[in-house]
């Protein structure tokens, strides 16, 4: 910040006030005393230089009218002891000198000077002061005999002016001293609140507790401000619980309503059963071809109703949290094919080709949802034979990656439909969307099977995307991982893992500060174990703090021995400079034995957690699991 | 002296896969030499605080290839190298150490040729 008066602190700026104002008045009142000082300076020796000059003038009259010099010449020189008295000069009538007096004898007496002068007036030369009176016999006619001029300097001020200045400055400083302790006294009174105010804030801004107030009770403009603060504080904090209370309700609303709608649906599904049920009966019974007619129609509407009714029944179970997902070992290639048959009697009808393609290294076994797997693959079939009219429907598997106790295995389906029109492309995910609401009318369907599928696919760790072309086809492609079937002995013997989560783990971004090449090793082998890949590694704080700004992690592990770099620095820089949800990234450090004291003082700093050297990989997966599961 | 190292954490956590192993060993004998430089170089210098640090740090490289013995012995000159060496004599700890350390580059390289 560039120092200016407006950036300097309030202490400051009424110090620096005070001083000047100070100041200026100071120096107003000097200039003042000195303005008068001179004027009744000067009218003083004028009045004093007329009265000496009228006396010397009658003391001389006498020797003028005797013409006796050596007695002019003594009474002038009586004069010396006034050093300011310059010179003194009796001219007679026709200003011929009569006698003198100099204290300065290097200078002439300027004779057309002196007639120039009026009689009985000072005036002021330069650095003198001239006066002439006249010298008259009053005894007999009060004829003037003579002129009498002085010259008197008036250096003597200027002494006076620089012992005044002297001390004016001492004063002043003094003065100025005391200003500025009695001014950083009283203005304590006038920041402090004020600052206390702006460190209050401070801290607010970076906890975000608003549940406090600054005890400061004044009737003045600074006591009304922290009244207002406090009571601004006060407010917001209602507020906040007034949003989560009503973040609440919502919550629940939105609850009870997915629960509605699931009761309504299960209560709809049973009798829905026994129609498309009895209908199947019935239609073996003796008919005629008109009801055989109207009896298909029947049940072709119901079996419709059913569809529409699971797939809301299956969103809202979705929607509500109440999905579960099993675990068991279950042939993959199988699920596919079965998904294939249940669809051939209508790649007939619409005379499609309905293939299964897999590539290799495709596991027999593995351990997972078979159900899920059906409903995803037979939701994403069904879609596919909706818009295609021509060409094929095909499904591929592949493997994408293997580690020692997981499959990525990659599903696509692949049709020659009508394709989606690039503008809705990234609306057919959601829920209740369809890509043109002619579609509905057009094709049927809820809108609800892909939204399925996609949260079937993200529920269990995996994603799911698309590539379509309008008029020539659509391709949803999707991954998920499954442990291996065999994998289960060496898990439990070795790692004693939690199994179920890995899911949830292999998709967690880490960010990994760490120098130790071995460490860097094990943790690499740990992390591939339990299929994370998503993961970054630096040893420079620079770089760690570039990837902090520009990727979003789930979770940042530290070392807390890194030689050059300071991993307390690296969390402040998480916690105070970073925005939105990155700020409240998980931090976790790697540490060596800690006492209670260091511990503390790493929490404080921001640190959630810590992992301990060397790496126990049981306790490190449930530490990072810890830490995903809050999100 | 115990210069056998347990193998059970590093087998445990590798899942027993001899390529990763060989690559920790690998590390492994890199750093030993760096570690006995800074230890030579602390005692020449009387540089406790780099004493310290190599000591901190080996300290886990050593217990990742299974010298626990040795880790806890590190954790102790850690200690003393943090308080200055109050009452002990830094150059014949530290000497001993230095001599264990080779001690296991030895045994590390048999390990990694028997495997």
């Amino acid at each position: 910040m560039r120092l200016s008066f407006k950036n300097i602190s309030i202490r400051y700026k009424l110090l620096l006030i005070i001083i000047f104002i100070t100041t200026i008045a100071l120096l107003a009142s000097f200039v003042f005393t000195l303005y008068f000082e001179k004027k009744n300076y000067l009218e003083r020796v004028k009045n004093n230089m007329t009265s000496l000059a009228g006396i010397i003038a009658e003391n001389n009259t006498a020797a003028l009218i005797f013409n006796d010099t050596a007695a002019s010449n003594m009474i002038l020189n009586t004069l010396n002891h006034d050093r300011n008295i310059l010179q003194v000069v009796l001219f007679d009538a026709r200003y011929n000198v009569f006698s003198s007096y100099r204290s300065d004898t290097t200078v002439d007496v300027d004779k057309k000077m002196v007639m120039n002068l009026r009689p009985g007036e000072a005036v002021i030369s330069g650095q003198d002061l001239n006066i002439q009176v006249n010298v008259s016999d009053e005894e007999t006619t009060g004829e003037v005999i003579g002129h009498l001029f002085i010259k008197r300097s008036l250096e003597d001020f200027d002494v006076f002016i620089e012992r005044f200045m002297f001390f004016s400055a001492i004063i002043l400083l003094i003065l100025l001293a005391f200003t500025i302790l009695i001014a950083g006294l009283l203005q304590k009174i006038i920041t402090s609140p004020i600052v206390r105010l702006s460190q209050l804030t401070n801290t607010i801004t970076k906890t975000r507790n608003y549940k406090t107030s600054l005890p400061y009770h004044a009737g003045d403009e600074t006591g009304k401000l922290v009244n207002g603060f406090n009571e601004m504080l006060r407010t917001i904090d209602v507020q906040n619980e007034e949003l989560v209370a009503a973040r609440e309700v919502a919550i629940s609303n939105a609850r009870v309503k997915d629960e509605f709608l699931a009761n309504m649906s299960n209560e709809i599904r049973t009798p829905l059963n026994v129609i498309v049920g009895l209908s199947n009966i019935l239609i073996d019974t003796d008919l005629n071809d008109e009801q055989k007619k109207y009896l298909k129609n029947i049940k072709a509407a119901s079996d419709n109703v059913l569809l529409i009714i699971n797939d809301i029944l299956d969103y809202s179970k979705i929607s509500s949290g109440k999905i579960e997902f099993e675990r068991s070992e279950f042939p993959v290639i199988e699920v596919a094919n079965e998904v294939i048959e249940s669809h051939r009697s209508k790649a007939i009808e619409k005379n499609l080709e309905i293939k299964l393609f897999t590539g290799p290294g495709i596991p027999g076994t593995v351990i997972g949802d078979r159900l899920k797997l059906y409903q995803i693959l037979y939701n994403l079939v069904s879609n596919s034979f909706k818009f295609t009219n021509q060409g094929y429907i095909h499904i591929f598997i592949e493997l994408e990656k293997e580690t020692t106790l997981v499959y990525n295995l990659v599903f696509r389906v692949r049709d020659t439909g009508i394709g989606i029109p690039y503008e809705k492309q990234n609306l057919v995910f959601e829920s209740f969307r369809q890509a043109s609401v002619d579609t509905g009318r057009k094709y049927g369907g809820t809108g609800l099977g892909l939204a399925i599928s996609r949260q079937l696919v993200e529920m269990q760790g995996g994603r799911i995307t698309m590539e379509s072309r309008p008029g020539q086809g659509t391709t949803f492609i999707f991954n998920l991982m499954y442990n291996k079937a065999v994998a289960e002995e060496i898990k439990v013997k070795h790692a004693e893992l939690p199994v179920i989560e890995f899911e949830k783990l292999s998709k967690t971004k880490l960010l990994i500060f760490e120098d130790n090449q071995l460490n860097i090793m094990v943790i690499q082998a740990l992390l591939k174990k339990a299929g994370l890949f998503n993961v970054h590694f630096t040893s420079k704080e620079e770089e760690a703090r570039e990837y902090l700004v520009n990727k979003t992690f789930d979770i940042v592990l530290m070392d807390t021995d890194m030689e050059n770099a300071d991993l307390l620095k690296l969390t402040k820089f998480i916690r105070e400079e970073l925005s939105g949800v990155k700020r409240n990234t998980p931090v976790i450090a790697f540490s060596g034995e800690l006492t209670h004291e260091e511990q503390q003082n790493y929490i404080s700093s921001g640190i959630n957690d810590f992992i301990q050297k060397p790496f126990n990989p049981a306790e490190m997966f449930s530490k990072l699991i810890k830490y995903v599961s809050n999100k | 002296m115990n210069t056998k190292p347990d193998l059970t954490y590093l087998s445990e956590m590798s899942g027993g896969d001899k390529g990763l192993m060989t690559e920790i060993f690998d590390i492994y004998l890199e750093q030993v030499p760096e570690f006995i430089a800074d230890l030579k170089a602390g005692l020449e210098k009387n540089n406790f605080e780099l004493i310290y640090q190599v000591s901190h740090k080996a300290k886990t490289s050593v217990a990742i290839v299974g010298f626990n013995a040795l880790s806890a012995e590190f954790k102790k000159l850690e200690q003393s190298a943090k308080c200055g060496f109050e009452n002990e004599r830094p150059l014949e700890l530290v000497n001993a150490l230095i001599a264990w350390l080779m001690e296991t580059q030895n045994e590390i390289t048999r390990l990694k040729n028997s495997l």
